[in-house]
This record gives C-alpha cells, structure tokens and sequence, in this order.
C-alpha cells in the first residue's frame, strides 16, 4: 500500500503480548485515518458499557494517510477510547514527529488494552516490540519520561507520548504528551495511567511510500507557498491568542466561569503583550510551514523561569474564565499543566467552576485548604493545579472534571457547571455565536470547537451570530463533516484557508498519496460517514437527546457586558436549531441515526445493532 | 465625517497602532475607507487589503461596533461608527 502501512499493531498489558492485523483498503477508504480509524476500531473493539478506566477499554492511537510525507501540516496522530470524563467516544489531536515515527515504524494505528501489573512503558522498536519496566518513570512529568526513556534505550532520536502525574492518578482530564504537544481533551491520559503505561516510545526506520512522488511534490510546495501568505498571518504573527483580544471586543471570551463575555485585563492577556513581554522563540511541530508555537517565558518575579508554549485556549481557561490577568501566572499555571499532563481547558473550567463556588459560598477556606479561591487570584490558581494533579485535598474532587464535581456538591452548582457531555467548555461564550453553540450541542465528544467549526459562520459574519433560525442545522453539519475529514486525513486545520477547494485539492491529495481512488463527494461521504459512526458509538453507550442539551446558564442568563449583551440561546431556539440539524443529517426526530442513514453510508452492521430497536429503548427511557 | 478604525490581530501589528481616525466624506462607503486607510497604512496593502479591488483579503473581515459583520464593500457607512478590522479565522 501507498501512504497507510496496512498495518494495525494490537498490544496487550497484561499478557504483555502483542499482534499485527492488517488494515485492507477498503477500511482505508471508508474511514481514511485518525479519528475515522478511531472510530471505527473503537467500536468493533470494545463490548458496549465499559467502565473507561477498566482493562476492558481500549487505548487507541491513529496516523493518517499522510503521515511520513510531504504533505505539509500532515503529521498528526488521534488518540481514542472511551472518555471517562463524558462516558462517549473519547477522540483527541497530537502531532509532529511521535506521529511520523509511528508511520515509519510501519504502523497505522496501535491499540492497546488489558493493565499491566506494574507500570511499563512500551518500547516499538520497527518490528520489535518491548514492554519495558517503567516503574522507575513514575511520578516524572511527560519532559522527565522522556528523557530518561531516551537515556535508557541510549537513543536521543527515539520519539516518545508518555503520561505525566495527571496520568497515574487517573485525573479524568489527564493528557498524552509527546515533543510537547499533547493530545488535551477527553481524559485520554486516565485510560493511559488506568493500563499502568507510562509511555510509548517509538524508532521507526522504514521509508513512507507515495503513489506519485512526482505529482505530490508539485501540489506540496504550491500548498507550503500558500500556508505562507495571508490565511495563515495570524498564526505566525501572534498564534492564537489573537483571540483574545478580537473575542473580548466581540463580546464572545468567557470571563469569571462565563458570568461575562468581556475581561477588563484581556489587554494583559493578550497576544500582542505576550509577544513584547513573553515570547522568546516561534517553532513548528514537524512538517508544519505554518510555525504558530509561540514559546514564552517569565523573566522576574514570583514565577520566574516558568516557560511555556501559549495558546488561546489555554489562555482563556487559565486567565480570564479564572479572572487571572497576571501573565507569568498564566505562564506558570501552563506549564505545570504541562508538567503534570492535564488539559488545559478542562483544568480552568474546573478551577472557574469552583472559584464561583467559593464566591457563592458553597466552598469554604475549610473546603479548600485555607485557600482564598476568588477569581483573579492567582497564587490560589496555581496552587489548585498541584491539589487537583496529586489529588489532594479538594484536588480530589475537582479532579473528577465539573459535572461530576458539580452533582457531588449539589446546591444548585450544577447550574454553572459550564459542560456539555460532561466536556468542559473551551473558550467561546455561545451566547453570542448561535450556530457555534449548536455545533457545541451536538458534537460527539462533548463541547468542542474543534470537531465542529460552526464559530466561523458567526464570526465571519455569514450568518447573523445573534439569530437562531432554520439552516443552521444544515450549516453546522457541513463543518462537522468537513471537520470529521481533517481529523481523519490528519491535517492541521490551520490550513484550512489555504485550500481553493478543500474536497477536491484533499481528494487529490489523497490519491496523489495513496492510489486509491477518491474523488471529493466520496471524502465528503466519509466526513458524514464518520460523524455517524461517532454518533452510533454514543448511542450505544447511551446517549438520548438529553445529551445534546447546552449549559443552564447559556439558556437562562444573557450575556451581562459587551457588544453581546442581552443574548442568550433560549431552550426553544436550542430546540429550533436542534431539530434543524437532525433533519439535515437524515436523523430522526429525538436525534437518532437512522436505519436507512446508516445503511446509506455503508455502515450496515451498525444499522443492525444500533436501528430503531435500540432506539426505541432509549426514547422509552427518556 | 471622522469614522475611527480598530485594528486587531495581525492588522494591528502591521498598522503598528491600536486604532487610527480617518475622515470621510458623508457618502462614503466600506471600499472608500478601505482606500483611506491604505493611503494611511501603505503596509496593509496586499496583506489586508487587496490593491486593486479595496477589499479585504481572506481571512479578514470587517465589523462595524463589534457587532454586526460586513462583507458589502459598497455597504453605507454611519455616523460615528467604530469599524473593526480582524482575522475572521476563530480556532485555536
């Protein structure tokens, strides 16, 4: 095969044996890679209702058809199981050089399951594979793991995706971490420590092979041309955090635990500061022309020498949804995030979540270990962070994510529980941005603005962000789908802007790659293909359309400040836009996939198990 | 009319300023301020603003208060309107 290895390396912990079975070229074609292999193996690997931290579950990492070659922004790899934060399909993004050395030790995908009886880190070695004793690796942050697993194989080339502290003490937004990137969302790295491994380390020597190296180069360095102009500016001027301050000015940056939508400090938080006051080096994870990595560092102060690299995500959550505007407490609160493997976004979601409960009342400095937990103080900010990652004290309970945090507390802390799906929210206030808040409704693993783009159609000004109306439906499944394929083909979608057309220049890519045939509405039917998937998964874990309810306070409180003040999605344009979107997807009514829809997409097996039997079941249930 | 402009983003670090007044006449129009600020900011040109169409360059936009987006070039612009000038691409 061209591009895929055609090989799936199945690992099992506790009998410390593992297998190959190969990928054929049909799977190829239907579920393309990444989160599409995710998916699909996902399903048929696991019985329905496991316990996520069982060894029952599975760990699944997948590369995609163009990791190892050319294809700039093409090296990324998807993690994926069962999310022990919302009970659903669990998928999340890495990327750079782990993800090419995958490829090159001949490999497609890697599942993993049991536990091992002490903890191990694996050792894939091309053909070899080596469960390693790793005992001497727990406690290390991701950074340390890899160091002394590089020492220890005496390999400084050798790539490696580890857990950090997080991890071992199965914080159910734990991350993976490899070359500093980290696969956040879902609490990927519980399932990890849940199996007692530490890390994967990789050495891969084997060649990449492409269909026409000739033709793909010509389209390669036309595409690395365009990722060099204007669609990508602002990732290479200021990364992301850009959107704090356009955010702040639109009234859409969550501020207090999204009790606002503007923050009187964003100027201290914003891209443009970091850049004069923090920013110390652009880099690029590999095969990336794009470089939007914007490393930071504190010169003086209490935090001194805390260094990380800035997003706005990370930033939102940790900086304004916290009313934290002093920037090397932002920088120091990422970096222990880092240091301990904990998404960034869940973390501060957690940690404004219990601030306001400290403000309400329904915490106290007995509760919190002394600890005065108001918004914008950030000595109380970073301390939380080690609670949360040893989980001592009241770290144990936020460790549990903000659903579970919030039902345990109860006393109506539940109504500023800001999740969806039991996925905390990342930096968007939807109160304000109609089409991105159905998108959030509706997606797979819970709120998320990377499974669904619908924010672009509100903040482009395509549709008037303030109206919920009919079509919405049609337009946020035309970004999920779209989505589903980036994160399948294992694209960056920082590119995105760059494509003329992205169906046809990707499907050109595709069999440029591969030599399969595939022509842009056959890459479109596996986008919708694998959104289904996704959402059949969830259905036989449970869901109902129960779970596609947004946050009480999304509903019930408008925004109070900025250009979006006065808005608010109501239940009955939630309901309005919901029902939209389960038409255009061919769903039923109550949001269920149905038989024929299934069957449409070559998904007939599950058409079988999940059809109107089950359905009829949950709806009964309701 | 004097219409102020806000620059963020990219745009901001280009125009090397966080806002910038301009004077327009009572007609003008989004592609008439668009040629007032490039005379202004000759950098923007063919970063933000397209030379020869006076129009904004994929993935700008342009918003007037923040709250409503334009995309007509030949759209009015108001009395005392602040414009926005940003990178429409969310994400992050």
């Amino acid at each position: 095969m061209f591009g895929y290895t055609g090989k799936v390396l199945h690992l099992d912990m506790t009998t410390k044996k593992s297998r190959i079975e190969p990928v054929t070229e049909e799977f190829c074609r239907k579920y393309i890679g990444g989160v599409g292999f995710v998916a699909r193996l996902l399903y048929d690997s696991t019985k329905p209702k496991i316990d996520p931290l069982s060894p029952d579950s599975v760990l699944i990492f997948a590369t995609g058809p163009f990791g190892g070659t050319l294809v700039p922004v093409g090296n990324k790899h998807a993690v994926g199981g069962k999310s022990p934060l919302t009970g659903f399909i669990g998928d999340s993004l890495s990327s750079s050089f782990w993800s090419h050395e995958l490829k090159k030790a001949g490999y497609d995908a890697l599942i993993i399951t049991g536990r091992a009886d002490k903890y191990t880190y694996l050792f894939i070695d091309d053909d070899t594979v080596e469960f390693r004793n790793g005992e001497a690796l727990r406690g290390k942050s991701c950074l340390d793991a890899e160091k002394l697993i590089r020492e220890e194989l005496e390999d400084r080339n050798i790539r490696v995706a580890s857990i950090g502290i997080a991890g071992e003490n199965l914080v159910r937004y734990a991350n993976i971490s490899n070359d500093r990137r980290h696969a956040g969302r879902t609490g990927l790295g519980a399932v990890m420590g849940s199996k007692n491994l530490k890390a994967i380390a990789l050495r891969g020597t084997k060649t990449v092979r492409v269909a026409d190296l000739d033709e793909l180069t010509r389209i390669c360095l036309d595409l690395y041309e365009r990722a060099q102009g204007p669609p990508t500016e602002k990732y290479r001027v200021l990364g992301t955090p850009t959107n704090v301050l356009v955010f702040n000015r639109l009234a859409c940056l969550p501020t207090r635990n999204f009790q606002q939508a503007t923050f009187e400090g964003a100027e201290k938080v914003s891209g443009e500061y970091m850049l004069e006051h923090h920013v110390t080096k652009v880099s690029a994870c590999a095969s990336c022309p794009i470089a939007c990595d914007h490393y930071s560092f504190v010169n003086e102060g209490p935090y001194a020498g805390a260094a990380t690299s800035l997003d706005y995500e990370s930033m939102f959550a940790l900086g304004p949804n916290c009313g934290v505007d002093d920037s090397p407490a932002i920088i120091k609160a990422l970096e222990l995030c880092d240091y301990y493997g904990l998404d960034t976004i869940s973390t501060g979601g957690v940690i404004g979540w219990a601030m306001e409960c400290f403000e309400k009342g329904l915490l106290t400095v007995k509760d919190t270990g002394g600890i005065e937990l108001t918004f914008g103080n950030h000595r109380a900010l970073v301390q939380l962070i080690h609670k949360i990652a040893s989980r001592e004290g009241i770290g144990d309970l936020l460790a549990q994510g903000v659903k579970r945090a919030s039902e345990k507390l109860g006393e109506g802390s539940e109504l500023f529980a800001m999740h969806i799906k039991g996925l905390e929210l990342p930096g968007y206030d939807i109160r304000g941005l109609k089409t991105a808040a159905l998108g959030f409704a509706v997606a797979a693993r819970g709120a998320c603005h990377n499974r669904s783009g619908a924010y672009d159609y509100d903040i482009g000004g395509e549709v008037d962000r303030f109206r919920a109306e009919k079509g919405r439906g049609k337009l946020a499944m035309e970004s999920e789908d779209s989505a589903a394929i980036f994160d399948s083909l294992m694209l960056c979608k920082f590119i995105r802007r760059c494509f003329k057309d992205f169906y046809d220049e990707a499907a050109e890519l595709y069999e440029v790659v591969t030599g399969l045939e595939m022509k842009a509405n056959q890459l479109r039917e596996a986008g919708e293909r694998i959104v289904n998937l996704k959402k059949a998964y969830n259905v036989r874990e449970g869901w109902t359309c129960k779970d596609d309810r947004l946050p009480p306070r999304i509903m019930k409180d408008p925004i109070p400040d900025g250009v979006a003040k006065g808005s608010l999605v109501t239940p009955n344009e939630l309901d309005l836009m919901l029902n939209d979107y389960y038409e255009a997807r061919g769903w039923t009514e109550d949001g269920f996939p149905s038989k024929a829809k299934l069957i449409e997409l070559e998904l007939d097996d599950i058409a079988k198990e999940i059809g109107d039997e089950r359905r009829a079941e949950q709806v009964y249930c309701l | 009319m004097k219409v102020t402009v806000e620059f963020l983003g990219p745009v901001r670090t280009l125009a090397e300023t966080k806002e910038a007044e301009v004077d327009l006449n009572d007609e003008a129009r989004i592609r008439d301020l668009l040629v007032a600020i490039s005379e202004k900011f000759p950098q923007l040109l063919n970063r933000v603003i397209d030379a020869e169409a006076f129009k904004l360059k994929e993935p700008y936009g342009l918003s007037v208060e923040g709250r409503y987006a334009v995309k007509d070039v030949d759209a009015k612009i108001g009395k005392n309107n602040r414009i926005l000038i940003f990178p429409i691409e969310a994400g992050g």
